[in-house]
């Protein structure tokens, strides 16, 4: 068997992936009856669809695309392990340093990467708009933020 | 129901010093998303959505609707002048619009695009208020069997009519139904998916879902494909256009609102789909088709008539029905539940002041919308100018803070992050969004309307035979089903590929 189109087998297989672990947590739970559907009912039977429709993508896969058509584009997924670590870290740091301290690094980085040049200017920047944040939502809105598991202990 | 005492009502709701305030911030923002391409209104609102939930359910529903047409509106800016459309739906007037400009008519290109969808705005309006009481009275004799036939019609109506085959449009229909279940059940009581999560106790919240999905999503997108863009320098003169180019864009304005609305009611990419079919009909129609492409003014009158029309479409459904048929409806849905309101057909008459009042609202929008799009087009060309390195980090906090205030939860970051994520590899796997969204807002009517369906019934499924109803929305959806696949064997699926995006 020969796979055709690599990048949608690889979606198909996720997909395949996600709905027999669903089928699988659904069949655990409480059924009933078709007469009185219990928790799991809904659950099971969407997750069969699902499980179905994920096979016929992953058997579309082993036939080439019509002639003209191009497979989906995931050669340049360049920023997928960046985003994935800037989200693991901006979350810690929001949980050690609370939203407005963690913010700030996280708007510099964003604007250095999206082509800002200077350091300073980067600085600059992110304490402005989150000054700015802070005065419409922590002042004018009264929303409370999190300080941050260390600063409060600091505090 | 007296639709002129009703209307007055509205309008009066519209008019007092604070819906004004938030008419005029939604049509702003509306049309300052429009202008700038990467950031859809289904993004910008779920950014917002937390000033929605300090106003009443009237402003934030005023606000919401606001920059849904208003985004409409600007999305024709950078269309014709930059050959970069805002927004999926003004692709199309890039044809045209652009030649236009090219030629040394931005002016009127832009004019007709502003006028016509003021028009278009005011038809729709009047067929907005003309349909909706009566459908309204219709939907309170619909019960769980028709309901939940029409949630599968809508549902696989927008699988067959968005970019991309049916099959992964129905995968994402599925995922999205799943995670709709994430929780407790609401007649039992039990966990379902939860893992032992505390937070998911309550299911995943739609906002940072959005948030994540429309935004993040689309800043990852844009820090990957990024350009910047040359703006035209030539200067835009007499924005009014001639008795001759109002000649010619009279009828493409009204077929296009009239068409424009009515496929702004089905679910699916409304706005981009009229815009297409307006200018697929104005060519048709015309004495010279050839000249499609060149700079017609009807290429741009008909489209961006339709593609405005559209969105007032598409608030038919969530108010009649209390079904969202696009993910602006389904955020406005999420806006007024915050405020323990759910929209449907009892929406319309114990709180008729908020469908009234966004009815009347959206008069003023549309006057404002003109005063703001003719006088200030050199401030939305300048708004295109502003550096990626400011804009994209803006976004994020927006989104941070956002995300944040809903629960005061880093949880709901967490998931706008994750979602953020799934949403880029969607995007780079070819995979919409939109229904993934759609299935999760209609997940629990969906299980809930099957639920009660087969209890009434004793299991059985006679009565979605016996409900006319119910039988026309499972004999359509059969239909589409049928075409679909047998479509998919004649085309081996070139079709599929070809058909039109999301706009959001």
């Amino acid at each position: 068997v020969i796979v055709k189109r690599r990048n949608d087998f690889i979606a198909g297989a996720i997909f395949f992936g996600v709905a027999a672990y669903a089928t699988l947590l659904s069949y655990e739970m409480d059924l009933g009856s078709i007469a009185s559907p219990e928790a799991g009912f809904i659950p099971l039977v969407v997750a069969v669809l699902l499980l179905i429709a994920s096979s016929a993508f992953i058997i579309a896969t082993l036939r080439p695309l019509p002639k003209g058509l191009v497979e989906a584009e995931t050669r340049r997924l360049t920023v997928l392990v960046p985003a994935v670590i800037f989200s693991a870290a901006d979350l810690l740091l929001l949980y050690l340093l609370g939203m407005w301290l963690a913010t700030v690094p996280a708007l510099m980085v964003l604007y250095l990467k999206a082509g800002g040049k200077s350091v300073i200017r980067s600085a600059l920047f992110a304490v402005v708009a989150v000054a700015c944040a802070y005065a419409l939502f922590v002042v004018a809105f009264q929303i409370e933020f999190p300080q941050g598991i260390l600063l409060s202990r600091i505090l | 129901m007296n639709l002129a005492s009703d209307l007055l009502m509205g309008l009066s709701t519209a008019l007092t010093p604070v819906n004004l305030f938030y008419c005029f911030a939604g049509v702003f923002l509306g049309t300052l998303i429009g202008v700038l391409p990467g950031i859809g209104p289904p993004g910008a609102i779920a950014m917002l959505l937390p000033v929605t939930f300090h106003a009443t359910p009237v402003s934030a529903t005023i606000l919401i609707a606001g920059i849904y047409y208003g985004a409409m509106y600007g999305g024709s800016t950078t269309s014709i002048l930059v050959n970069i459309p805002g927004e999926a739906a003004s692709v199309i007037t890039c044809i045209d619009g652009y030649q236009m400009a090219r030629k040394g008519r931005a002016g009127p290109a832009l004019g007709i695009a502003a006028f016509g969808s003021f028009i278009a705005g005011t038809i729709s309006l009047v067929l907005l208020m003309c349909l909706m009481p009566v459908l309204a009275k219709l939907a309170l004799s619909i019960g769980p069997p028709e309901y939940f036939a029409l949630i599968c019609l809508g549902m696989v109506i927008l699988a067959v009519l968005i970019r991309g085959s049916v099959l992964r449009a129905m995968l994402m229909i599925f995922l999205g139904l799943l995670l709709s279940y994430v929780g407790m059940d609401m007649v039992t009581g039990k966990m379902r998916f939860t893992h032992g999560v505390l937070q998911l106790a309550s299911g995943i919240d739609l906002v940072p879902m959005v948030m994540g999905l429309f935004g993040i999503s689309e800043l990852l997108v844009n820090f990957e494909e990024g350009e910047d863009h040359s703006l035209l320098t030539t200067k835009i003169k007499n924005l009014l256009p001639t008795l001759q180019d109002w000649k010619d864009s009279f009828w493409p304005i009204i077929r296009g609102s009239i068409l424009g609305f009515f496929i702004g009611i089905m679910p699916g990419p409304g706005s981009t789909i009229s815009a297409f079919t307006s200018y697929g009909i104005e060519k048709k129609l015309s004495r010279h088709p050839e000249k499609f492409g060149t700079g017609m003014i009807q290429g741009v009158a008909g489209p961006e008539s339709a593609n405005n029309a559209a969105a007032s479409g598409t608030f038919v459904p969530l108010f009649t029905l209390g079904l969202p048929s696009h993910p602006v409806m389904a955020l406005l849905m999420g806006a007024l539940m915050v405020h323990g309101l759910t929209p449907g057909p009892l929406l319309m008459i114990e709180h008729k002041e908020i469908f009234w009042g966004t009815v009347g609202s959206m008069y003023i929008g549309n006057v404002m919308l003109l005063v703001l799009n003719l006088p200030l087009i050199g401030l939305w060309v300048r708004v295109l100018s502003v550096p990626r390195y400011l804009l994209l980090p803006l976004i994020f906090l927006f989104c941070l803070i956002g995300a944040y205030s809903l629960n005061s939860s880093l949880f709901d970051v967490g998931v706008m992050l994750f979602f953020g994520i799934l949403g880029y590899l969607c995007h780079r796997f070819n995979f919409e969004t939109a229904p993934f969204i759609m299935a999760f807002v209609l997940g629990p009517m969906f299980e809930k309307s099957l639920r009660q369906t087969l209890i009434s019934t004793r299991g059985s499924f006679r009565i979605f035979v016996q409900s006319p109803i119910a039988l026309f929305a499972l004999i359509t959806l059969a239909v589409l089903l049928t075409w679909s696949v047998v479509r998919f064997f004649l085309y081996r699926g070139v079709a599929e590929e070809s058909k039109i995006s999301w706009d959001g």
